[in-house]
């Protein structure tokens, strides 16, 4: 199957498989550094902040993210905003993980009892400090599972950025199809590296799961 | 040293606490007793506001720790004179034992790591559990886990302990050796707040006793006339059927 490939269309699906981590992985980490921010002012006691996040996640989660993607790429220079291929396409995969992951964490701190911030709390903990030192450090092992699951999505979604020509495997892919008809074999290739990518992580994340539940 | 004037709370209509009058000197121990859901628990849990109050006022040293505007600063300078030991322990159980008692010192009296540690040993070996300081609050025993959960209130040397049916959880056999880490406290001359159901334990070491029912204090006094010689027939019924 390999043989009736180019080596240099292989090298170059491989390279531009980097890319896609790449992608994935800046949107990742951006966008759980924002996550964190959300969550916070979605579990304020600041009514407006509360309210902002709530209706920012509500509106990523309600539209799809193909739409994100062509509003960045083609809405946003309307009104004077240029914005590069992978402007766009990590721009909306951010903003989107932001979303997700905010109720993913939120959903963590929450999972934890409310007599665990009464003792901090007793102790003469702030807010911050009871979060940081003893809700955070359990609530993170709810979080990891669903973390995980929800990367693997994000590496499947960077996909959508071949629809703006961002060059990532996908678009890769297409591009090596069109020039040589050999969609089956190419896009097969591209697809099994998209699973090389995803199911060690979904693997981690089962393993974490059995390891986490163990130690209840 | 805790005050508590005129005490009204509510949980939406339902009236908790009525007009609540007590007060606790230093190095004393009040007991507080009383059928179950008569609001004892949340009485206790008043004084470090952990619950709020609707009317009334609750002094700790002369200030109030019930004012609405109260900073978080000011509460919390409050609330480190106040220990607090409830019912489920409330380990942190992501901490060994050892952590779990240094944490607080550390984070909110800023004290150094080493102080800690040799403060956290101290208080294990007080408790008897000294040879447990690295386990994590899972493997211990709900009785283990309480003595931890009282040394590591102790490392913030609070002036007063508030302790809440502190063995109500406990399998029976194991209700003795917290006890008798809270008797040796009351011996030390700790002031101390004790919720309990163990009426041959109030006995022992209580110098007062409240006895609370419906939100409201019917009977209080010396532990000795109390218990020996109640005035109120509610008072009388209840111990009659606990003593």
């Amino acid at each position: 199957m390999f043989g009736s490939l180019a080596f240099d269309d292989l090298a170059f699906l491989v390279r531009t498989a980097t890319v896609t981590v790449g992608l994935s992985g800046f949107a990742m980490v951006c966008g759980t550094i924002l996550a964190l921010f959300l969550a916070l002012a979605s579990m304020s006691k600041y009514a407006p902040a509360k309210y902002l996040a709530w209706g920012y996640i509500q509106l990523v989660r309600g539209s799809p993210l193909l739409m994100q993607i062509f509003f960045m790429f083609f809405g946003l220079p309307a009104v004077g905003i240029d914005v590069s291929m992978f402007g766009a396409a990590a721009g909306a995969l951010t903003l989107n993980t932001a979303a997700f992951m905010s109720e993913i964490i939120r959903a963590g701190v929450q999972s934890i009892k409310r007599t665990q911030w009464e003792a901090a709390e007793a102790l003469g903990l702030t807010r911050y400090q009871s979060l940081r030192h003893v809700i955070f450090p359990q609530a993170i092992r709810v979080m990891i599972p669903p973390s995980i699951g929800y990367a693997t999505a994000l590496i499947k979604n960077s996909s959508l950025a071949s629809t703006i020509g961002f060059i990532e495997m996908t678009r890769a892919a297409r591009i090596i199809t069109e020039r040589t008809g050999k969609g089956l074999v190419v896009f097969s290739v591209a697809g099994l590296m998209y699973f090389l990518l995803c199911y060690p992580l979904s693997q981690l994340a089962r393993h974490m799961e059995r390891r986490l539940s163990l130690r209840k | 040293m805790i005050q508590m004037i005129n005490v009204e709370k509510y949980f939406g209509t339902n009236h908790v606490l009525r007009n609540v009058n007590l007060s606790v000197e230093r190095g004393t121990v009040l007991v507080i007793v009383g059928p179950s859901g008569s609001g004892k628990s949340t009485l206790l849990r008043c004084i470090n506001r952990l619950e709020s109050i609707d009317k009334g006022e609750i002094l700790i040293d002369g200030k109030s720790i019930s004012s609405k505007g109260l900073k978080p600063r000011e509460l919390r300078a409050l609330r480190e004179k106040v220990g607090y030991v409830a019912q489920s322990f409330n380990l942190f159980p992501h901490l060994t034992v050892l952590d779990n008692i240094r944490l607080a010192p550390r984070l909110v009296l800023g004290k150094g790591a080493e102080e800690c540690t040799e403060l956290a040993c101290e208080l294990l070996e007080k408790v008897g559990l000294d040879d447990k300081r690295d386990a994590f609050p899972e493997e211990l025993s709900g009785g283990q886990q309480q003595r931890v959960a009282i040394a590591r209130a102790l490392a913030m040397h609070p002036e007063v302990m508030l302790f809440d049916e502190v063995t109500s959880a406990l399998d029976p056999e194991l209700v003795h050796e917290v006890l008798s880490v809270m008797e040796e406290l009351a011996n030390e001359g700790m002031t101390m707040i004790v919720v309990t159901h163990e009426m041959g334990f109030a006995r022992k070491v209580a110098d007062n006793v409240v006895f609370l029912d419906q939100g409201m204090i019917v009977e209080q006094g010396k532990a000795s006339e109390v218990f020996e010689n109640p005035k109120e027939a509610r008072t009388r019924a209840f111990l009659s059927k606990v003593l």
